[in-house]
């Protein structure tokens, strides 16, 4: 019986390798999505004027002295079993954590020892920069961007999505997060009906600040006047508080949606059991024909399993991977010409 | 009404007091005083109670006392107290989906009050929930603890907590380098 089994199938550490060189081989990885949003870091372009709003990127902790078990402990709070320690440091939001994190060895190796800050702070650098560059590390919990981080498909249209949006934590592709209605992101200005403060205190509200790409992309030209700082929130929450508040609905003057993009990074596809990410994967032999027969299709992005679906029924992926040999052999003269001049990889990226 | 559901709970705390479920003081004053039907979805609060009238049955329950031996009076009395409050919550499922859109960090007005007590107090709480395995009130004590360092800078939190600081000034300085950068954004 086993080894019927064993015969009529393929040994599963084989497939896996094997589907690991067909993602290498027929892949690659669109990033001229990430010029649009957050965490992309354009020195060159950018001007003057808003040069002083730059800043480096976080510098990368290094380990401190003690390897083993700190000698000193945690004053009171050593009453409290190391779960229920967990639980509470898993209740401090980003910048209490990060605090904590400085007050003595035991405090580091128990913020350390957490797994969501690990992920975060190993995968998502980007998206964990622009958290605390838009001072949403008061009120958000490393758990809470560890939800978005193990999903990996848009939460708006299922495909792969490999950007947040940070009003509401929305794990989203780049077309939804330009065209989706409900990820409308307007000031915090924008309802004159009621106090900002009251407003402030239940929604997410995200400091953004003009980024380069205004001055790049023509898609949102009223942005590029702005040269400060801008409190954002998500439109929809913000339109459901105001009327609970003054108890009357808002109809009318909605806002654009493309704002969007000034607060949302970069998210990688977080794979939980293996504590790997990787980016978006997007399909060469798409890319090799589609551009002419349908424009659309060049702008798919798949998971891992997706793509591997997808590559059953594409035969320009097909013939690619049959081209390399099992990938033996270099493919990279029949790759799109903007591949393989890698034209839609921007200069300078940060990520 | 059957008589079953007027029996009285009773808990034996690790000092030996016989604590009854619907006489514990909080809910002796007046007319808030609970209804002896609702006794028993007050001790329900706690899976490891729930767990042990079950075991005991209908007619075990009024003759016997439940011993919660890691429990004093003091900290079963506030528990109970608290259980009260929420006899009436609904059951949290296991893996509840937190809609993030919200700020957690939140507590109910009342569990503040409730939690207004001095820091002993306070972790004696948070062991017993945790012993006595009542999730909703071991999360509203470890979200105060939280609280408890709101704004505070590393040393205050040092002092909060009495907490000795076993870094070197050159690890000091480490830090400090990197908590700049992510504060004053």
């Amino acid at each position: 019986m086993a080894r019927a089994q064993a015969r009529s199938s393929v040994d599963p550490g084989q497939l896996q390798s094997e589907n690991d060189a067909i993602v290498r081989v027929t892949t690659f990885h669109r990033v001229d999505g990430f010029a649009q949003v957050w965490g992309y870091d354009l020195d060159s372009q950018m001007p003057r004027h808003v040069n002083h709003l730059y800043r480096p990127s976080w510098p990368r902790p290094t380990p401190l002295s003690p390897k083993g078990t700190p000698m000193t402990g945690l004053g009171v709070l050593e009453i409290l079993p190391v779960e229920i320690l967990h639980e509470v440091v898993s209740q401090f939001t980003i910048r209490q954590a990060m605090r904590f994190r400085s007050v003595n060895h035991r405090a580091r190796q128990v913020v350390d020892n957490m797994l969501e800050y690990r992920a975060v702070t190993r995968h998502a650098r980007a998206c964990f920069e622009a958290i605390l560059e838009t001072r949403m590390s008061d009120t958000l919990r490393f758990a809470d961007v560890f939800r978005a981080m193990c999903m990996q498909q848009c939460e708006k249209c299922n495909r792969a999505g490999q950007y947040i949006h940070l009003p509401t934590l929305t794990r989203c592709c780049l077309p939804c997060l330009e065209l989706d209605p409900s990820l409308r992101t307007v000031r915090l200005s924008h309802f004159t009906e009621i106090d900002q403060r009251t407003l402030r205190k239940q929604v997410r509200v995200v400091l953004a600040h003009p980024r380069p790409y205004m001055y790049v992309y023509i898609n949102a030209p009223d942005e590029a006047k702005l040269s400060r700082r801008v409190n954002m929130t998500d439109y929809e929450t913000a339109k459901e508080v105001v009327e609970r508040v003054k108890g009357t609905a808002i109809t009318g003057n909605e806002p654009q949606s493309q704002r969007s993009f000034t607060v949302s990074c970069p998210l990688p596809l977080y794979n939980k059991s293996a504590q790997t990410s990787y980016w978006a994967l997007s399909c060469k032999g798409c890319a090799r024909v589609r551009p002419r027969q349908d424009p659309t299709r060049v702008n798919e992005e798949f998971t891992r399993e997706g793509f591997l679906e997808h590559f059953q029924k594409c035969e320009e992926a097909q013939r690619l991977w049959a081209a390399s040999e099992g990938s033996t052999r270099d493919i990279g003269h029949l790759d799109n010409y903007l591949i393989r001049n890698r034209g839609l990889k921007p200069n300078g990226i940060r990520i | 009404m059957s008589d079953a559901k007027l029996q009285k709970i009773l808990l034996q705390s690790n000092d030996g007091v016989t604590i009854d479920v619907g006489k514990s003081p909080p809910l002796d004053i007046g007319f808030w005083r609970t209804p002896p039907s609702l006794y028993r979805a007050v001790a329900e609060r706690s899976v490891l109670i729930r767990n042990m009238l079950e075991d005991l049955g209908d007619e075990g329950i009024g003759n016997q006392a439940i011993p919660i031996p890691n429990v004093n009076e003091a900290v079963l009395k506030k528990v109970i107290e608290w259980c009260d409050h929420h006899r009436n919550d609904p059951v949290q499922p296991a893996d509840e989906e937190a809609d993030t859109r919200k700020k957690t960090t939140d507590i109910e007005e009342w569990d503040q009050k409730f939690m207004q007590v001095d820091q002993e107090m306070l972790f004696e709480v948070i062991l017993a929930a945790n012993y006595l395995d009542i999730k909703p009130l071991l999360d509203v004590g470890c979200k105060t603890v939280a609280n408890m360092i709101k704004g505070k800078s590393p040393e205050e939190i040092r002092k909060t907590f009495n907490i000795t600081n076993d870094f070197t000034p050159e690890e000091e300085e480490h830090i400090r380098r990197e908590n700049e950068w992510a504060e004053d954004r």
